[in-house]
C-alpha cells in the first residue's frame, strides 16, 4: 500500500474517531424537576431547541438553586428572550458585559443610574439592586 | 478463407513474435509496461443493491483515490472544529448567568 495511502487512511481513522458521538435533543418531560422549576419559561420551546443550546441551558439549571430568590426571577423574566438570540448576538453580549464589569465602580453606579431613569421615563419597572 | 484463432492460440504467436523481437524493443515494451503498472487503475467496485439502483465500477486512479480520501479527512476537520468551537459556548454559563440576573437589563449588552 502507498504511503500516502496509508498516511490518508490513518489520518481518516483518527479524524472520524474525534468526531462527536451525536447525542439527541432531550424531550421536557425526561428533565427532572428541579431542571423543570430553572427552565420553566422555556417549557413551550424547549423541544424545538438543538441539542447544544439544551445543553448550555441545563449547566443554567445546575446554577439555579444557588441563586436568590429575586436572581431567580431575573433569570426566569430573560431567559427565553436570551434563548431566541443568535450565538453571535450572546458573544456580543458577553464581551459588552465584561467590559462592563472592568469599568470603575462609580462608573457603573453612573449606568446604573442612567439606566434607571430611562426605565422611569419609558414607564418601565426599574429593576432593583441585586441583594 | 477465414482462419480462426482462439485466445490461446494468439497468445502463442504473440510469445513466439516477442522472442523474435531485438533488444532495445524488449526494453522499451518493459519500461512502458512498468510505466503503465505504476499508473494502474484501482478499480473500486460501487455497492450493488438488490434493487438494481447502484450498479457498475467506479475507475479511480491511486492519485484521485488520495485525494478524495484527503478531502473526506479535510471535511471531517471541519465538521470537528465546528461542533467543538459550537461546544465551547458551553463553558460561558457563568457569565450567562451573571448577566441573566444583573441588575441592568440584558439590552444593555444586546446589539
Amino acid at each position: 500500500m502507498p504511503a500516502l495511502l496509508r498516511n490518508c487512511l490513518i489520518a481518516l481513522f483518527f479524524t472520524a474517531a474525534c468526531l462527536p458521538i451525536s447525542a439527541h435533543a432531550k424531550p421536557w418531560e425526561t428533565l427532572n424537576p428541579q431542571q423543570k422549576e430553572a427552565l420553566a419559561p422555556l417549557s413551550g420551546t424547549w423541544n424545538s431547541l438543538s441539542e447544544q443550546q439544551q445543553a448550555n441551558f441545563l449547566s443554567y439549571a445546575q446554577r439555579y438553586p444557588k441563586l436568590n430568590a429575586q436572581q431567580q426571577q431575573r433569570l426566569h423574566s430573560r431567559l427565553e428572550a436570551w434563548s431566541k438570540l443568535t450565538p453571535e448576538q450572546r458573544k456580543r453580549a458577553r464581551e459588552k458585559y465584561k467590559a462592563y464589569k472592568k469599568l470603575p465602580a462609580e462608573k457603573r453606579e453612573a449606568v446604573k443610574k442612567m439606566v434607571r431613569e430611562q426605565q422611569a421615563a419609558s414607564g418601565v419597572p426599574p429593576t432593583s439592586p441585586a441583594q | 478463407m477465414k482462419i480462426k484463432l482462439s485466445n490461446k492460440e494468439i497468445g502463442g504467436l504473440l510469445n513466439r513474435a516477442a522472442q523474435q523481437l531485438d533488444r532495445p524493443t524488449v526494453n522499451q515494451l518493459r519500461t512502458a509496461r512498468q510505466h503503465a503498472l505504476q499508473n494502474q487503475r484501482v478499480a473500486s467496485t460501487i455497492w450493488v443493491s438488490r434493487n438494481g439502483l447502484l450498479h457498475g465500477q467506479l475507475q479511480l486512479s491511486q492519485r484521485a483515490l488520495n485525494w478524495i480520501i484527503v478531502g473526506v479527512v479535510a471535511s471531517l476537520l471541519v465538521i470537528n472544529l465546528t461542533y467543538w468551537e459550537r461546544t465551547y459556548e458551553h463553558d460561558h454559563s457563568d457569565i450567562d448567568i451573571a448577566i441573566l440576573t444583573d441588575d441592568l437589563p440584558v439590552d444593555m449588552f444586546v446589539d
